[in-house]
């Protein structure tokens, strides 16, 4: 691929400032050559391309940027981008309409009057610094580090963990996310902690096997996955490609998303039922003997004994048989109970299942057998009752699944991350891609390519992720995070439980956090049951909303709003594969800024009112080169992305930004040793072991389908299962243990005639589901978004609208016991009877309307779903049900009054377009 | 006769995965108005006995048609065939905003400008093709569907993907309805992914459609 320029940002930054000066004298750009290095000018009028990455969601697809006299006039997808390979889906390419929107946040504001009332007064960035960091330092000596709450939000934020970061420093408090125990922290946290290699999302980057030449993959379970309605240029593309190339796929999801439609068997099943489908696959494939022998005998936990008292594995020590490092299993040959020594005793021959009496007279059940007998009832017709799914079609698609493993394996999506069987999902399908011995093998899911900064990638990561540090956050801090103490799962993101941190807000119990500062898109559209968190906030004494637009968090919420940057006017970098990618500002508007500065100016506030740590936080010895300090300008931040890279992926401790940019994006390594490093590296010599198999990365260096860490985590919060029963000192233990092996609850509310809980006033099953225009909550005020999809559609299948007496076109009302909202009837068979389908939805156009409330209020499905007390969480992560819900409907008269339906409507939002200013940089540095 | 290619897009729907980027990439490249598309995605609403249905993602845009209607019905030349090209296009410049065209397109696929008072289509972004750059829609496609080229060139991307089609499965490759009016567009649509169900455009379904498009 041969661009004409590629500019970078050190000329582009002189040619920006010079533009701007230009204008604002004669009102023209006539000439400003002499200004810039001669190489990377451009001739007035020339169109220069950029070669960018895109964060319209979180997949990083290569972009092409056409930038004109400053102003961004085209995008398109780069053709030399490893994974989208030239593929730009509607959200990337609707980024120019994005940037230039009049709905933007211009510049630092503050409320003038009422919460709730749209009116603001501009202020300039080092009023609004100086004020907020007063709030905040006097909450500080008052109340305490607890009385500060963070959050953020999955909607392409780059910057995922600048929050928690700015926690660290600050020294405590609480940080939330919607998605986390909603999205990702399941999986990402479980899975690895049982097949001890890496997570199977496929929107989140570690499925990188599909994208490799000749991709060997033959079987892909998408169990919950939408590739064609999230990362569309990287995910739909590749997923596309080889099914058209002859990979067999199932797909697994209550709606037929377009790839269920290509799918070989779509299985619809019914919202929050999965791991009862899970355990029916797991129990056919030990019934049909089906599991990988060799593999399960010697790279799992399953022969090894368990202790019935504490479900435990036995270490051999404990017995009087072996050391500490060796477990047991009962040899069939001398018939009696051995230690199994690291890697393997080839003169064992381990009973894989049974009971067996050990030494001291007592039983003990090999790990398989618990595992049996755990989904002993879940026969396929079981499942399919249950599922309302058709039993010979579950067995069509388990032998897809067993015949094309272990060259493929399952991906797990975000479905089963809503519903509170999260973690024992995540668990299941571990477990299965585990018995079928579809590790680390050519074609499989679960490859070890690990990144450094999980997950994600995220280059600005908080003090202490990996590994002690200054400023890592106090372990009397860590342990009082609101929920922590019975969802440790989220130690994994050092996340709070969002209901509780609600709760805390609500009733002061058992501390009240004061001030709020989010920085995300809506959160009263994306956060289950979106009234109490409104109820919640409009209660704190300060709440400051960063973000790149206007929402309903700013005008009904927020005290001062700080202009954020879109993707196209910010820098950062992200492996693409075994490429380095970068992100290249493209221009700099109004007075936005990279959030990272943000928080790093915040800091640099704290620090000049006498905060310590904030301090330290400016200090390179203490915060050392791979967390890097706060930044005092954007420059000293780029400049970090551009060390973290070269030191991290390219050997050399001497890169900045300009050297990092001026050759970006390049590769790593070379395909084939990134293809090659994950297969059977577990067999790979450990030179600290003495040259015996690395193995894989959990305590027993097997897999550990029977995950009794998670028994650990519960009484210690060791976030990967290691340590012992002896509770830390300061973590309070678990009044009940997390289950080492996956079980399945109905849905709290059921659809289910005869189960506990069924209400007949509440008799459908709600799901919901990304769609291709959106990610998130993002993009409702972009035009060419906004019109492919411009109110949120109700799915209901033929037979149940007619029980409804509702048709196509129909506004409808759709209510549950927290709420009502509004969707229009959509009649198809694209859902299972009596499954609705309706996804999150808001109305930037209400925003200047008398109720500004209506805007998250009118179409808002986050109006019916759970995060109340009464809803039983999910007991690792706290998770709370946003699918699988009850809901009832009927028909409405009309739309919701003012929200705009028809494509004409949106013509306020068409690109206001902007010089290039500099941004927020150009005005502050701390 | 001089040499003239037929140049058109053809759609593999097996591959599309109604991702609406070829919309977007085409008002963006073209600066089509809120309400107008020159190429529209209709989902043809999933037909057989629950949950043994079939759905595709049907791409309509002009089908570069062998004898056009709307050159034919054109008082003022507009509508004309290109020399260079043989691509059927609009002269703004002569267009005087009489709809005829609109009405006398099978397709529905003209749209109009209400700016300008003139009809507009889908050009096979002949700025870009001319350059030798593929169209916007194609080049941005997220799921490899979209091919461009001369159906007379059997080196050319759409000659091959046909010849592919056809080799995988006869009768795999079909055309929008055709009234004498012989589209040369093709969509590749393979029997185990259902039956090709474009009989009556007005019987599909998409609610993801405003109503101000060409097809409803």
């Amino acid at each position: 691929m041969l661009l004409k320029k590629d500019i970078s940002r050190r000329g582009f930054v002189q040619m920006g400032l010079f533009t701007t000066a230009a204008a604002a004298m004669s009102g023209t750009v006539a000439s400003h050559l002499q200004e810039v290095e001669p190489a990377e000018a451009a001739e007035a009028g020339e169109e220069q391309q950029i070669r960018t990455i895109c964060r319209a969601c979180l997949n990083n697809c290569g972009i092409i940027a056409h930038v004109r006299d400053g102003r961004v006039v085209k995008l398109e997808g780069d053709p030399g981008d490893p994974m989208n390979k030239g593929a730009a889906c509607a959200k990337g390419l609707a980024g120019i309409q994005a940037l230039y929107n009049p709905n933007r946040i211009k510049y630092p504001m503050k409320r003038v009057g009422e919460r709730g009332v749209n009116e603001w007064e501009r202020l300039s960035w080092e009023e609004a610094i100086n004020e907020i960091a007063d709030v905040l330092w006097e909450h500080y000596q008052k109340e305490g580090v607890k009385s500060l709450v963070l959050s953020t939000g999955g909607g392409g934020n780059p910057q995922f963990f600048s929050p928690a970061r700015f926690l660290t420093v600050w020294g405590g408090g609480n940080f939330f996310e919607p998605g986390c125990a909603q999205c990702y922290l399941p999986r990402n946290h479980m899975e690895p902690c049982l097949n001890g290699t890496a997570d199977t999302s496929l929107a989140d980057g570690p499925v990188t096997e599909v994208y490799l030449p000749d991709c060997q993959t033959q079987v892909y379970v998408m169990w919950g996955v939408g590739p064609s309605t999230h990362g569309i240029g990287s995910t739909g593309r590749i997923v596309t490609e080889l099914r058209s190339n002859g990979m067999k796929s199932v797909v697994i999801d209550p709606r037929m998303t377009p790839d269920a439609a290509r799918a070989d068997v779509w299985l619809p099943i019914r919202p929050g039922t999965d791991v009862a489908l899970m355990l029916a696959w797991i129990r056919y494939i030990i019934e049909h003997e089906a599991w990988n022998e060799e593999f399960c005998r010697e790279w799992t936990n399953l022969p090894f004994l368990v202790n019935s008292k504490t479900g435990l594995t036995y270490r051999a020590n404990e017995l009087g048989l072996g050391s500490k490092d060796e477990y047991v299993v009962y040899d069939k040959k001398s018939k009696s109970v051995k230690a199994m020594p690291y890697p393997y005793d080839k003169s064992l021959d381990p009973a894989m299942f049974g009971e067996y009496e050990l030494p001291d007279g007592t039983k003990a059940r090999t790990a398989f057998q618990h595992l049996k007998e755990q989904c002993d009832e879940w026969t396929l017709e079981k499942a399919a009752e249950v599922c309302w799914l058709q039993a010979d079609k579950i067995e069509e698609a388990i032998n897809l699944y067993i015949d094309g493993t272990p060259h493929g394996g399952i991906s797990l999506g975000v479905a089963t991350d809503q519903a509170r069987n999260s973690a024992q999902a995540a668990q299941a399908s571990a477990i299965l891609d585990i018995l079928r011995g579809a590790i680390r093998t050519p074609g499989a899911i679960v490859q070890n390519r690990p990144c450094f900064v999980e997950p994600c990638n995220y280059v600005v990561m908080p003090f202490g992720l990996h590994g002690p540090h200054p400023l890592e956050m106090p372990e009397k801090e860590v342990n009082a995070r609101l929920g922590y103490t019975e969802h440790k799962g989220l130690g994994h993101w050092m996340a709070s439980h969002i209901p509780t941190v609600l709760k805390a807000i609500e009733t002061g119990e058992p501390y009240r956090p004061r001030v709020w500062m989010e920085r995300s898109g809506n959160k009263l559209a994306m956060i289950g049951n979106a009234t109490r968190i409104y109820n919640a906030m409009l209660t704190t004494d300060m709440n400051v909303h960063m973000y790149m637009h206007w929402t309903t968090t700013s005008v009904c919420l927020a005290d001062y709003v700080l202009p954020t940057a879109e993707w196209l006017e910010t820098n950062y970098a992200q492996d693409r594969l075994n490429t380095y990618a970068i992100r290249r500002a493209c221009t700099q508007l109004y007075e936005a800024v990279d959030e990272c500065m943000h928080w790093s100016w915040m800091a640099a506030a704290l620090a000049d009112r006498g905060h310590e740590r904030a301090k330290m936080s400016f200090d390179p010895k203490v915060c050392g080169d791979f967390y890097g300090t706060y930044w005092r300008t954007y420059e000293e931040y780029m400049d970090f992305v551009g060390y973290f890279v070269g030191s991290n992926y390219y050997d050399t401790k001497k890169w900045d930004w300009a050297t990092f940019d001026a050759q970006a994006p390049s590769e790593y390594q070379t395909i084939q040793e990134y293809a090659d490093k994950s297969y059977d590296s577990h067999l790979d010599p450990d030179p600290d072991n003495d040259g015996k198999p690395v193995g894989f990365n959990t305590t027993s260096k097997r897999c550990e389908p029977y995950f009794d860490g998670n028994i650990l985590l519960g009484n210690t919060g060791a976030i990967d299962g290691t340590g012992s029963m002896e509770p830390a000192t300061d973590v309070y233990p678990l009044s009940d243990n997390y289950n080492p092996l996956p079980y399945y609850l109905e849905p709290f509310e059921t659809p289910v005639e005869g189960e506990e809980n069924y209400d007949p006033a509440y008799p459908y099953a709600l799901t919901q589901g990304r769609l291709p225009a959106f990610h998130h909550g993002t993009l409702r005020n972009v035009p060419y978004t906004r019109e492919i999809y411009p109110y949120p559609e109700t799915w209901i299948n033929p037979e149940t609208a007619a029980e409804i007496g509702v048709e196509d076109g129909d506004w409808l009302w759709l209510e549950s016991k927290r709420g009502r909202t509004q969707g229009r009837c959509r009649i198809t068979k694209s859902v299972a009877p009596k499954v609705i389908y309706q996804e999150r939805f808001w109305n930037p156009e209400l925003l200047d309307s008398d109720d500004p409330n209506r805007a998250w209020q009118c179409f808002n499905i986050n109006l019916l779903t759970q995060n109340n007390d009464e809803c039983p969480f999910n007991d690792v992560y706290g998770t709370y049900t946003l699918r699988g819900i009850t809901i009832n409907i009927t028909k409405a008269d009309a739309p919701p009054e003012g929200c705009w339906l028809e494509a004409k409507d949106f013509t306020p939002w068409l690109p206001e377009y902007s010089e290039n200013t500099g941004g927020g940089n150009a005005v502050y540095a701390a | 006769m001089p040499f003239m290619p037929r140049n058109c897009l053809v759609i593999n729907v097996d591959r599309c995965i109604g991702c609406y980027s070829c919309e977007v990439a085409c008002k963006m490249e073209n600066d089509v108005s809120l309400g107008e598309r020159w190429n529209k995605v209709v989902q043809i609403e999933p037909y057989g006995e629950f949950p043994d249905v079939h759905t595709f993602w049907l791409s309509v845009m002009c089908q570069q048609c062998e004898n056009s209607p709307c050159v034919q019905v054109c008082p003022t030349g507009a509508s004309y065939r290109d020399e260079q090209t043989d691509m059927v296009l609009v002269n703004k410049e002569k267009c005087i905003g009489c709809k005829y065209c609109m009405m006398a397109c099978p397709y529905g696929v003209r749209s109009w400008n209400e700016e300008q008072k003139v009809v507009e289509k889908c050009t096979l972004c002949n700025h870009l093709t001319i350059a030798g750059e593929k169209p916007a829609c194609v080049k941005n496609c997220c799921g490899t569907a979209r091919f461009y080229g001369d159906l007379d060139d059997p080196e050319s991307d759409v000659s091959k993907e046909i010849a592919r089609a056809e080799a995988a499965e006869p009768g795999s490759v079909h055309h929008l309805p055709d009234v004498g009016n012989g589209p040369l567009s093709a969509y590749i649509f393979s029997s185990k992914f259902g039956e090709w169900r474009v009989d009556d455009l007005q019987q599909t379904t998409s609610k993801y459609m405003t109503t101000e498009g060409s097809v409803d």
